[in-house]
């Protein structure tokens, strides 16, 4: 009788044990990715609070194929790649080039684009974290 | 009698571990479903916090190219999105867009990168309109325009 009590408990024993290893190698995990996946989606909300550009200036070179040069500074806290940049003129996106790596806040950057047509040219830029900002500057 | 005291004890003996294996069998079952249940719902919720999107057209100059009207998807998120028709659905003033009048491309865009969504120009008529992209994990953005 008491053999028996002591088998029975020894097999309830390991099976909590194996128990508890299954829940804990899949749970641990899976605590483990949402948290960082949340700690992620939080720093993206910060950086987009403190993400904010301004178009301060726009020029163009002469000819029928000319270059706009759009000037914009980083007004806010956080350090832009300027590659992840989006440019759309007059609704369209356009590829563009830029001398600088990294806008640094309270930096200017100028991003050119290669374009052709005059009149009025409404600009949108939009930063990797889809800050944004416009400007119109009319080609003569 | 000694027999007799004997074969009882096996008999409990037997009864006891039986009852012990199926209950810890049980017990284990439960606890594996219950895992795996739990890893594949932190799984939906990680990849749906990682789900970002927006529409970043200018809502006055929407792009009207070979019979499409072209508007901009970026993806704002961390994860890699897919971008076809099946797992981004749109809407233009609550109504359902049907497959067949719009496309994607690229098929997937990694973060920072901007998709274009095509739709026939036909499906939609000129004046202002309202247009909610719904995508992976029902993650949507909704993006006022108007059409001239």
């Amino acid at each position: 009788m008491g053999f028996s009590t002591v088998a029975a408990t020894a097999i309830l024993g390991g099976s909590c044990v194996l128990m508890i290893t299954i829940f804990t190698g899949g749970v641990l995990p899976t605590i483990s990715d949402y948290h960082e996946a949340y700690k992620n989606m939080e720093e993206r909300a910060v950086e987009r609070i403190q993400t904010n550009i301004n178009i301060t200036y726009v020029t163009n070179t002469s000819g029928i194929f000319y270059d706009l040069n759009v000037t914009v500074k980083n007004t806010g806290r956080i350090t832009l790649k300027t590659v992840d940049f989006t440019i759309l003129i007059n609704g369209t996106k356009r590829a563009f080039n830029c001398s600088e790596t990294y806008l640094y806040a309270e930096k200017d950057v100028i991003f050119t684009v290669n374009l052709t047509g005059t009149g009025l040219k409404r600009i949108k830029i939009i930063s990797a974290n889809g800050i944004s900002d416009y400007e119109e500057y009319i080609v003569e | 009698m000694g027999f007799s005291l004997t074969s009882t004890h096996i008999i409990f003996f037997i009864a006891a571990v039986s009852v012990a294996g199926i209950v810890s069998g049980v017990f284990v079952t439960i606890i594996t479903d219950i895992t795996g249940s739990f890893s594949d719902k932190g799984e939906r919720l990680t990849g749906e916090i990682d789900t970002d999107f927006g529409i970043i057209n200018d809502p006055d100059n929407i792009p009207d190219t070979g019979g499409y009207y072209i508007f901009y998807l970026k993806n704002i998120g961390e994860s890699k999105l897919i971008t076809d028709n099946e797992t981004f659905q749109l809407f233009v003033d609550g109504d359902l867009i049907s497959k067949s009048n719009y496309n994607l491309t690229p098929e997937y865009i990694y973060q920072s990168e901007v998709a274009e969504i095509n739709v026939v120009n036909t499906t939609i008529s000129s004046g202002t309109h309202q247009l909610r992209v719904v995508g992976p994990h029902a993650i949507a953005d909704s993006f006022q325009f108007t059409i001239q």
